[in-house]
């Protein structure tokens, strides 16, 4: 017999995320997740931000890594609290393993946390995780094809970081045809190119996060 | 390897749903799975086949369905087809469009012996 049935296979996963997503709109928290490959600089970027908001904001971490805790020991200096995540060779963090990492931070103490999901361009962008925003990191060396190979995360996320753009005239990476691929992919995505390591344009991400976590507290005074 | 965690979930609902219409066995599997995806349909089979080793749907065969990307203009207030990538209107060339269906993972349906 054929049994007729029609579910959304990752409605777990999503609505674990939608009760997040709940449980932070009325903690007034802002959350973002930040997605890229392997090597893109999550961590430096983190490394760059804590420093740059933390007198202003109070700041979490959420550290989603494969095996080690090489990134938290990373972040270890900041003074901002780190959550981590090993996800035991899983290639990206589920909202159920999020709810674990919420559990231990002070959550009527923050303004922001961050989630530095595991290094992929795939499967992070699949599983919402009860964020408000993704945020696509995509670094020169690693090409001006990855939009069109990655589609998806450059259409979910909210705001896209062009890193390593010092190293631009060293690599094969052609601005005009990133630019021209993401305009027809996602017409509506900003881009903001940075260096971490040259600190070049980092007060732009510094003031989009900023008006983020402030139309956030905001929302509901 | 998100194929095995989107086969686990998918896995737990054929569980359930077998459980509640009284299969003994599970033979085939109908998925609807989005071109945004990017899931591979050999992964997708070969993680199924694994997990659902010793279960209720051990062997089962599994159908994949794409469902192609669309997009609907807000402007026009009329559905596209997705064409070489490209997520403006093709009318109008507006930028305002929403992305309504290449999303999905869906079950189906299943089909098993009493």
């Amino acid at each position: 017999m054929q049994i007729q049935i029609m579910q959304d296979v990752l409605q777990a996963n999503d609505a674990k995320a939608a009760e997040l997503k709940t449980l932070l709109n009325e903690k007034n928290i802002l959350m973002i997740n930040i997605i890229s490959s392997p090597g893109s600089g999550k961590t430096t970027l983190l490394e760059k931000t804590l420093p740059a908001l933390s007198s202003k904001f109070k700041i979490a971490v959420i550290e989603g890594d494969v095996e080690t805790d090489r990134d938290a020991q990373r972040l270890d200096h900041y003074g901002v609290p780190v959550s981590l995540i090993n996800t035991c060779g899983s290639c990206h963090l589920e909202s159920v393993s999020i709810e674990k990492a919420l559990s231990v931070l002070d959550l009527d103490n923050l303004d922001l946390i961050i989630v530095e999901n595991v290094g992929n361009l795939v499967c992070p962008a699949e599983f919402d995780i009860g964020e408000d925003h993704k945020i696509a990191i995509l670094s020169t060396p690693e090409g001006d094809d990855k939009a069109l190979k990655y589609p998806l995360l450059f259409q979910e996320a909210a705001l896209a970081l062009l890193n390593k753009i010092d190293l631009l005239e060293h690599t094969d990476f052609n601005k005009d045809t990133f630019y021209a691929d993401l305009k027809k992919l996602s017409p509506n995505l900003q881009v903001l190119e940075i260096s971490c390591k040259k600190q070049i344009g980092l007060e732009n991400w510094y003031a989009w996060l900023e008006e983020k976590i402030l139309a956030k507290k905001g929302s509901n005074p | 390897m998100h194929e095995f965690s989107i086969m686990q979930n998918l896995l737990k609902i054929i569980e359930k749903e077998a459980k509640a219409n009284s299969l003994s066995k599970v033979n085939g599997i109908t998925v609807k799975i989005g071109k945004l995806r990017q899931v591979v349909p050999e992964f997708i089979e070969f993680a199924f086949a694994t997990i659902a080793k010793d279960t209720i749907a051990d062997g089962a065969k599994l159908n994949i369905e794409s469902i192609p990307i669309t997009i609907h203009c807000e402007k026009c207030n009329k559905d596209y087809p997705v064409i070489e990538d490209t997520y403006t209107c093709p009318d109008c060339d507006s930028l305002d469009i929403k992305v309504i269906t290449g999303k999905e993972i869906i079950l189906a349906s299943i089909e098993g012996d009493q």
